[in-house]
């Protein structure tokens, strides 16, 4: 932890426009119509729902001035939030792009927003808790990409305490734009029972190449929760994804709409739980227009007693034809105790498709931990190398190289502490 | 100095395939093992590098006065012995440079770290003897090779790694003859005065490229008749059936 703090400390600002005040008042009723959910909830089999009833509780906005983690990523634009107030900004945005809070940003940029803001997230089993998040988040920041971006954004939520944080981000990328962001959800303190519901939307307009990668490395007794929209325009390709290293507990929901022409959402993740830990993963790739792409390929390597579930599912609209989706969600047993929960499906509705989907669960292969037995390298030293390889097949996927060394690291560091 | 194999007896399923074989391998020199299909050729490489799959029933195997048998697979391969795979396994997401590095750090004591610049400067060196480009480095191990590429990487291990003896499972199966060649190349940039080869091969073709101090014919599991190169040349012209009227007689 580097000792640099922002030499001003930004104001927190819930100035909202008017007309997101209102959709803030609206998603209030929505939240006080709405139902937990419950274990009759086909989208939470398997799940801890209960995990996901934050009725009456507190939410956190703010906290004492935290050291900062090191940069994770060289050259980038830094955005430090504790507890969802800005608390540091390091170095300076290129030109063509906005960032900042969201209230900021849609004050004052926010015009063609106000008639198409993301409509309230949750249709893979959280929708009061996305109504929630809408009607309590105080903070929230927002990236407006209007050009290709060279220069990569790193946002870094510290989390503290024991109440609930509602951090949102909000991702546009404007006709011809290009980025890289990455997201840190990380613990300032190891004891604090946190519980972090963050909400994205990621909106890439044409011709865009988007690439957003969420990194969970909160303390074993946290929980987190992620609601993870995004929708594609025509002749675009976003590759966005999360690894799953830290809190006891993780639910993440993502949804993806392409209803563009020529347009490739690729959908990544990896999990690494161990023995207390347990990821919940639901996903949704929709297809909503003619030759349009999808690929899923999710990564799990479980260690202990630790827990997945996974369950996804293609749909493809009536006039999609010519659509291509695959969906793949491999579990990797380190240990007989472990439990994964793997729900893969599809409805295709239109003509002309190509589609597939499935699970695989394996142990580590004899054959290939012989063969670097046979080069000199101790047994577990092989296992955890073969480990680290299967996450590193999804990690490389992101085709850059600071993300991908980023990334690696943070599995290497799990991959440590869990053997 | 030597690899000594002593009245070995190893069985595969509870099925008997070598049935007191002795050979030795001192420093310096380059054997050949030929033999028919099932003859326990492969078996033998396999036993002497370690595998669950194959039980030692008798005898012994001892690397420069030490117990093989006594080591397990990693460990043997530290000591010093490398065995070049007839079907090297694939490593998915596992890039070839950090599994070598990898191979090579397992060598170090405990707390001494490899030194990145030398180790990259070195396997590239090694690499271009072997007519490698070095995006092989950044592939994952042996995924998606041909033959012909996962039997470059494998002497390519085999010079990393610096064994003091090398076992060679027919390394010649699936090479046309180009590959062959540079694969020979590497072999004989690594023959010294301080290192054994044990060569096994179907075809003598391969002996043309690595030429042996000693053949050596594999039948039913044991040495059967022992020579020097023209043995190989004479196996080529006659085949293994003069060989088995003979041990007959």
């Amino acid at each position: 932890m580097s000792a640099v703090l922002a030499e001003e400390k930004p104001s927190v600002t819930t100035n909202f426009p008017d007309w997101y005040q209102k959709l803030r008042a609206k998603a209030e009723s929505t939240y006080a119509q709405l139902n937990w959910p419950t274990r009759k909830d086909e989208n939470w089999r398997f799940g801890s729902y209960k995990n996901a009833n934050l009725e009456d509780v507190n939410i956190a906005h703010g906290g004492a001035n935290a050291p900062l983690p090191e940069p994770a990523l060289e050259g980038a634009v830094r955005f430090v939030f504790h507890n969802n107030e800005l608390i540091a900004t390091e170095g300076s945005l290129p030109e063509g792009v906005v960032a900042g809070p969201l209230a900021d940003v849609l004050r004052d940029h926010g015009d063609s927003l106000s008639q198409n803001f993301p409509s309230l997230q949750g249709k893979l089993g959280s929708p009061k808790l996305a109504a929630l998040h809408r009607a309590k988040c105080e903070g929230g920041f927002a990236i407006q990409l209007k050009t290709a971006c060279d220069t990569p954004i790193e946002i870094v939520h510290l989390i503290s305490g024991n109440d609930v944080t509602l951090p949102y981000t909000l991702i546009i990328g404007a006709d011809q734009a290009k980025g890289t962001i990455l997201e840190r959800f990380m613990s300032a303190n190891e004891d604090d029972q946190t519980t972090v519901v963050s909400v994205s939307d990621l909106i890439a307009q044409d011709n865009t190449q988007l690439r957003y990668l969420v990194s969970q490395e909160l303390n074993a007794k946290s929980q987190f929760i992620r609601l993870a929209d995004s929708k594609l325009g025509k002749h675009s390709n976003t590759k966005s994804g999360s690894v799953h290293i830290g809190s006891a507990w993780a639910r993440e929901e993502t949804y993806s709409t392409v209803n563009g022409e020529e347009s490739t959402s690729e959908i990544l993740s990896v999990t690494i739980p161990t023995t207390g830990q347990e990821y919940d993963q639901r996903t949704f790739q929709h297809h909503g227009a003619p030759h349009t792409n999808s690929d899923l390929l999710f990564k799990n390597t479980l260690f202990g007693k630790g827990k997945t579930v996974f369950s996804g599912l293609i749909f493809v609209d009536e006039k999609a034809h010519y659509t291509d989706a695959y969906q793949t969600c491999r579990n990797l047993f380190m240990s007989d105790e472990a439990e994964a929960n793997s729900m893969p499906g599809l409805e295709i509705n239109a003509d002309q498709v190509k589609c597939s989907h499935g699970s695989t669960s394996a142990r580590v292969s004899d054959e290939e931990i012989y063969y670097l037995c046979s080069r000199g390298i101790a047994p577990t030293n092989a296992r955890r190398i073969i480990a680290q390889g299967f996450s590193a097949d999804v990690i490389e996927k992101f085709e850059d190289k600071a993300l991908e060394t980023f990334a690696l690291n943070r599995i290497e560091a799990k991959f440590s502490a869990v053997e | 100095m030597s690899l000594l194999i002593e009245n070995l007896h190893a069985n595969v399923d509870g099925t008997e395939i070598l049935k007191g074989l002795s050979l030795e391998i001192p420093k310096g020199e380059v054997h050949a093992i030929m033999g028919p299909n099932g003859s326990g050729k492969s078996t033998l490489s396999k036993v002497l590098a370690g595998h669950d799959d194959y039980e030692v029933t008798a005898g012994s195997a001892t690397m420069d006065g030490e117990d093989l048998f006594e080591l397990e697979v990693d460990e043997r391969s530290r000591a010093g012995l490398f065995l070049a795979f007839q079907y090297p396994a694939e490593v998915p997401g596992v890039s070839n440079a950090n599994f070598l590095r990898a191979a090579r750090q397992a060598r170090l004591p405990k707390g001494e770290e490899i030194d990145a610049v030398k180790f990259y400067h070195e396997m590239y060196e090694k690499m271009d003897i072997l007519e490698m480009d070095r995006k092989f480095t950044a592939r994952a191990v042996n995924e998606g090779f041909s033959g012909g590429e996962k039997k470059r990487n494998e002497i390519l291990q085999m010079m990393m790694l610096d064994p003091k003896y090398c076992l060679l499972d027919e390394t010649d199966s699936g090479l046309d003859i180009d590959a062959l060649k540079v694969v020979a190349k590497g072999v004989n940039e690594m023959r010294s005065a301080d290192r054994g080869f044990l060569v096994i091969t179907h075809y003598q073709r391969l002996l043309d490229y690595i030429e042996p101090d000693h053949v050596h014919v594999m039948s039913a599991g044991q040495i059967v008749k022992s020579g020097d190169k023209s043995l190989a040349l004479e196996l080529e012209a006659n085949g293994y059936d003069f060989l088995k009227e003979e041990v007959a007689a």
